[in-house]
C-alpha cells in the first residue's frame, strides 16, 4: 500500500519536474522566476488542442505548438519583462504574478472552463508490473522525458558556450556586454527556450489532467513549489524537487486527507527553505554588498 | 493649505452622509471600499513600505472574518467589537508565524510561500466543519443600531458607519506611522537591508513586525467583513483575493496610504462592470493592471496624483526620475515620497 | 589607434563629459588619471558603446564606433577591464575565461591564448575550478584583465584595477600590466593612482570634473607640480 503510495507519487511528481525544469530554464538565464510559467504553457497546450481540432495530426500541431511556444516566451520578455527587469526585484514579481492571472484568464476567455480531453499517441498499451505494482508506460514516457530534459539542460548550462553564456548574462549584464555577449538576444533565447521546455512539459501532462484551466492551474503550483523547492538554478534540483513533492503531496493524501494535502506539501517548502532558502541543489545566491 | 483643510472636511462629510443618501447596492460597495481600504493599507505596510509581497492577504483575511464570525455567530459568546478586535489579535499571531519564515525568504520565493498560505487557509477551514461549518460556512446576523439610535439608522446605516470609524483612525495611524523611527526603519528595510543592517536597524525585529502588523490591519477588516457582509465560506478567501489587493495597492500606489484607499476603491468598482463582460474578466483585469502599471505607472494613482499638484521647482531632488530605471532592491522607489529626514521643499502628506 | 574627438556624454539630465579628446598611441599605455566622480568611468564606459555620447566621436584606427552597439565593439577590437572587477561569480574561473573570449572563433587559438593567460597569472591555473565569486579581489582582478585579454583586442581598457587592492598586489598587477603591453598590447588605463600608473604608462591625460585639463608624456607628468601636489600627494 505505501509503496503504491510512493510510486504513484513519483508519478505525479515528474509531471511536477518536468514543469520545474522550464522554470530553471528561466531562472538560470536571466535571473527571473517566471510566476507565470505554467500558465503560459497551459496556452500552448490550448493551441495544440484547437489545432488538432483543426485536423492536423499530433506530431505536426505537437510542432506548430513548440513555435508558438518559443514566439509567445519571446515576446513576453521583449515586451513585458525587458521593462521591469532592471529595477526592483519586487516590481518584476508583480508583473510575473500578472502575467499569470492574464494568461490564465485568457485561457478560460478564448477557450472557456469546460475540461476537454487531449489525445495522445504515446499513452496507451497494457501497463508493466514492477515488482507487484502497477505502472502505466506513460509514467514511464514521462518520467523518461523529465531525465532526458533534466540531462540536457544540465549540459547545455555547463558545456556549452551560449549556455554559459546565457548563466552569465543572468548574473551580470553589464559586464557580459563588455564580453560581446549579445545581452538582449540571449534574454530573448532564454525566455524561447524554456516557453518551449513548459509547452513539451503542458503536452505532455494534458492528456492526464484534461485541458481545463483550473485543473491545470493547480498542477502549476506544485510545480513552481517543486522547483523551488529543489533550487531554481538546479536541473537536477528541479525534478528531484518535483518527484519529493508528489510523493510527500500523495502520503500526505492517503494519510491525512485530501484536502490537507497541499497545505502539507507547503509546510514542507516552506520548512526546507527555512533551512536551505536556495533549495535543496541550488547555489545561494552571492550578494552584492 | 486652507484648500486642504477644506478638502479633508469636506471629504469627511460625504463619507458619513454616504449612507443615508446611498441606495443600498451602492451603499452596500461604499461599505466593501471601506473595509477593502483597511486591507489595502495593512498590505501596503507589507509591500509596499518594507517591500516584503505577499499574495497571502486573502487567508488572513479569512482568519480575521472567521474568528470574529466563529465566536459571535457559531458560538454566541461575544458581541461585535471585542469579537473584531479578537479577530485582529488572532490574525496578527498569524501573521507573526508566516513572519518567521519570511525572514529568510524574499522575492519569488516568499511569493510562492504566501500563495501556499493562500491556498492551505480556506482547506483548513473546510476541514475543520465543527469550528466552521465546512463548506456552509457561517452567517452572521447584522447588528441593528443601539437603543434609541435605531430609530433614525437602518442596521446597515450602522454597519456602514461602524466599519467607517475604526478604518478611518487605522489608516491615520498608518499615515503617520511614516514619521516615526519605526516607520522609517521599515522603508530602509525596502530599499536596502544590506545598508540598513549596518546602522544597526534590526532586520529580524523589524520584518517580523511588519508582517505582524500588516495582518492585524487585514484581520480587523475581515471583522468587519463578517459585519458588511453577514456570511462567509472557505469560498469568498482564495488566491484571487489575495491577488485583487495586490492590484490594490499596485493601482494605488506602493508606499502610500492615500494609494491603499484610492486603489480599493478602483478595484472594488471593477468587478462590477467587468463580470458584465466575462466570468474570467477579473482575473485578465487585475493581472493586466498589475503588469501595466508596474511599467507605466509604478507609483500608482496617488504618485501621479503626486506628480500633478507638486508643481514646485525640483530643490534638492530630481523629480520626474522614473522608479524604475533605479536599480536597487526592494519596492518601488516613490520618487515623490521619501520620509526621510531630508530637507524637502515642502512637506509630503500622506 | 584609438581616438576620442570633443565627446560629451551625459546621464539624463546630468552632463558629466565636456569635450573630451584624447588618443591611444598604438603599442603605448596611456592614463588617464582623476579623482572620484571626475568622469574617468564615464570616459571608458562611452568608448565601450555603454554610454552614446551626446556629442562628439570615438575614433578606432580611424573609424567611427560611438553608434554601434557594445556587443559589436568588443568584436572590432577594444575590450575593458571594468571597475570593480564584475566577474560573474557562480561561473568557475574557467567559464570566466571563455566568455573573455566570447567574441572569437574558439578552438586552438583561444587556447593557446588561455595558456598565455595562466602564464601570466600562474594562480587562475591553479584556481581553474573554482567559482569567480570566491576568490579573492586581487586574485579578481588578475581574472577580469585575463578576461579582457582573451578578447585578443587591438585596445584593453582598463578601470582602476587598483582599486581595492592591497598595495603589493597591486604592484604584482602592474607589473604584469607592464608585461603585456610589452609584449604589443595597448593600453589605455584609468586610475586613481597616479604614482603606479605613471611608472608604467607612456603618456597621460589628467581630467577633472569632466574636462582634461592636463596632458603629456608620463615624465613631464610626474614632475608636473599641480599633479604632485593633487594626485601624488607631494
Amino acid at each position: 500500500m505505501l509503496l503504491e503510495q510512493v510510486v504513484s507519487g513519483l508519478a505525479s511528481g515528474s509531471l511536477y519536474g518536468l514543469f520545474a525544469l522550464a522554470l530553471v530554464m528561466i531562472y538560470r538565464g536571466t535571473d527571473v522566476v517566471n510566476f507565470a510559467q505554467g500558465e503560459m504553457a497551459m496556452i500552448t497546450v490550448f493551441v495544440a488542442l484547437t489545432l488538432m481540432k483543426a485536423g492536423l495530426s499530433f506530431w505536426a500541431a505537437f510542432g506548430c505548438t513548440l513555435v508558438f511556444a518559443a514566439l509567445l516566451g519571446a515576446v513576453a520578455e521583449r515586451f513585458i519583462i525587458r521593462y521591469v527587469s532592471q529595477g526592483a526585484v519586487l516590481n518584476l514579481v508583480i508583473v510575473t504574478v500578472g502575467m499569470f492571472t492574464v494568461c490564465n484568464s485568457l485561457a478560460g476567455w478564448i477557450w472557456g472552463y469546460i475540461p476537454e480531453p487531449f489525445p495522445t499517441p504515446l499513452e496507451g498499451g497494457a501497463p508493466l508490473r514492477l515488482g507487484g505494482i502497477v505502472v502505466t508506460r506513460y509514467t514511464l514516457v514521462i518520467l523518461a522525458v523529465a531525465v532526458t530534459i533534466m540531462v540536457l539542460l544540465y549540459t547545455f548550462f555547463t558545456f556549452t558556450t551560449v549556455g554559459i553564456a546565457m548563466r552569465a548574462v543572468a548574473q551580470n549584464r553589464t559586464a557580459s556586454r563588455l564580453m560581446g555577449i549579445p545581452v538582449n538576444r540571449m534574454l530573448l533565447l532564454s525566455w524561447a527556450l524554456s516557453s518551449v521546455l513548459g509547452a513539451v512539459a503542458g503536452v505532455l501532462v494534458a492528456p492526464l489532467t484534461y485541458v481545463d484551466p483550473n485543473a491545470m492551474s493547480g498542477l502549476l503550483v506544485y510545480a513552481f513549489a517543486s522547483a523551488v523547492l529543489g533550487g531554481l538554478d538546479s536541473p537536477v534540483g528541479a525534478v528531484i524537487g518535483g518527484l519529493l513533492v508528489g510523493v510527500v503531496e500523495n502520503l500526505a493524501g492517503a494519510y491525512l486527507g485530501s484536502e490537507l494535502k497541499l497545505s502539507f506539501a507547503f509546510a514542507l517548502i516552506v520548512g526546507v527553505l527555512v533551512i536551505r532558502p536556495a533549495g535543496l541543489f541550488g547555489h545561494a545566491r552571492l550578494k552584492k554588498v | 493649505m486652507g484648500i486642504r483643510v477644506a478638502a479633508w472636511v469636506a471629504g469627511a462629510l460625504v463619507l458619513v452622509t454616504a449612507p443615508f443618501v446611498l441606495d443600498p447596492y451602492y451603499r452596500f460597495l461604499v461599505t466593501m471600499m471601506i473595509v477593502y481600504s483597511v486591507v489595502a493599507v495593512g498590505l501596503n505596510l507589507l509591500t509596499g513600505y518594507s517591500g516584503q509581497i505577499s499574495l497571502g492577504h486573502g487567508a488572513f483575511l479569512a482568519i480575521g472574518a472567521y474568528t470574529t464570525a466563529i465566536v459571535v455567530a457559531r458560538f454566541d459568546v461575544m458581541p461585535y467589537a471585542p469579537a473584531i478586535l479578537l479577530g485582529a489579535v488572532v490574525t496578527a499571531l498569524a501573521g507573526l508565524g508566516l513572519g518567521f519564515p519570511a525572514l529568510r525568504l524574499s522575492g519569488p520565493y516568499l511569493a510562492i510561500v504566501t500563495v501556499g498560505f493562500s491556498i492551505a487557509v480556506p482547506q483548513v477551514l473546510l476541514k475543520f466543519e465543527w469550528l466552521t461549518g465546512g463548506v456552509q460556512g457561517i452567517l452572521v446576523p447584522t447588528p441593528p443600531a443601539p437603543g434609541a439610535l435605531a430609530r433614525w439608522i437602518e442596521a446597515e446605516q450602522w454597519v456602514y458607519l461602524l466599519a467607517l470609524a475604526p478604518a478611518a483612525a487605522l489608516a491615520a495611524i498608518a499615515a503617520n506611522l511614516f514619521r516615526t523611527g519605526a516607520g522609517r526603519a521599515l522603508v530602509a528595510l525596502r530599499d536596502s537591508e544590506v545598508a540598513a543592517q549596518s546602522v544597526g536597524i534590526s532586520l529580524r525585529r523589524y520584518k517580523l513586525l511588519a508582517f505582524t502588523l500588516s495582518a492585524f490591519y487585514t484581520g480587523l477588516a475581515g471583522g468587519l467583513y463578517t459585519l458588511a457582509v453577514g456570511f462567509v465560506s472557505p469560498d469568498s478567501f482564495t488566491l484571487l483575493t489575495s491577488i485583487q489587493f495586490l492590484a490594490m495597492i499596485v493601482v494605488g500606489g506602493l508606499g502610500s496610504v492615500f494609494g491603499s484607499i484610492l486603489g480599493a476603491v478602483v478595484i472594488t468598482l471593477l468587478p462590477n462592470y467587468a463580470s458584465e463582460i466575462s466570468k474570467a474578466a477579473p482575473w485578465a483585469i487585475y493581472g493586466a493592471v498589475l503588469i501595466v502599471f508596474m511599467i507605466f505607472l509604478p507609483t500608482g494613482l496617488a504618485g501621479l496624483f503626486r506628480r500633478l499638484i507638486a508643481r514646485r521647482p525640483a530643490g534638492a531632488r530630481q523629480t520626474g526620475a522614473s522608479a524604475q530605471t533605479s536599480i536597487h532592491r526592494g519596492g518601488v522607489r516613490d520618487d515623490s515620497q521619501q520620509p526621510h529626514p531630508t530637507p524637502q521643499a515642502a512637506p509630503e502628506r500622506d | 589607434m584609438l581616438e576620442l574627438n570633443g565627446i560629451d556624454a551625459a546621464y539624463g539630465p546630468r552632463q558629466v563629459l565636456h569635450g573630451v579628446s584624447l588618443s591611444v598611441a598604438k603599442g603605448q599605455v596611456v592614463t588617464l588619471l582623476g579623482a572620484n566622480g571626475a568622469g574617468k568611468t564615464t570616459t571608458l564606459r562611452t568608448i565601450s558603446g555603454l554610454v552614446a555620447p551626446a556629442r562628439g566621436a570615438v575614433l578606432l584606427e580611424g573609424r567611427p564606433i560611438h553608434r554601434l552597439s557594445a556587443e559589436r565593439i568588443v568584436s572590432l577590437g577594444i575590450a575593458q577591464v571594468p571597475e570593480g572587477r564584475q566577474i560573474f561569480p557562480t561561473l568557475t574561473v574557467r567559464e570566466n575565461l571563455r566568455m573573455g573570449g566570447y567574441t572569437r572563433r574558439g578552438g586552438a587559438e583561444l587556447e593557446r591564448d588561455v595558456g598565455r593567460v595562466f602564464e601570466y597569472f600562474p594562480i587562475l591555473r591553479e584556481r581553474q575550478r573554482q567559482l569567480g565569486g570566491t576568490l579573492s579581489g586581487g586574485e579578481q582582478q588578475m581574472l577580469a584583465i585575463a578576461r579582457g585579454f582573451l578578447a585578443r583586442p587591438k585596445v584593453l581598457l582598463l578601470d582602476e584595477p587598483s582599486h581595492g587592492l592591497a598595495p603589493l598586489i597591486v604592484r604584482e598587477i602592474f607589473r604584469i600590466i607592464k608585461a603585456i603591453n610589452e609584449a604589443g598590447m595597448t593600453i589605455f588605463l584609468v586610475e586613481q593612482d597616479a604614482g603606479i600608473a605613471l611608472s608604467v604608462a607612456h603618456h597621460g591625460y589628467v581630467m577633472e570634473t569632466g574636462r582634461l585639463v592636463l596632458e603629456g608624456p608620463a615624465a613631464s607628468l610626474r614632475a608636473n607640480d599641480a599633479v604632485r601636489r593633487s594626485y601624488l600627494g607631494i
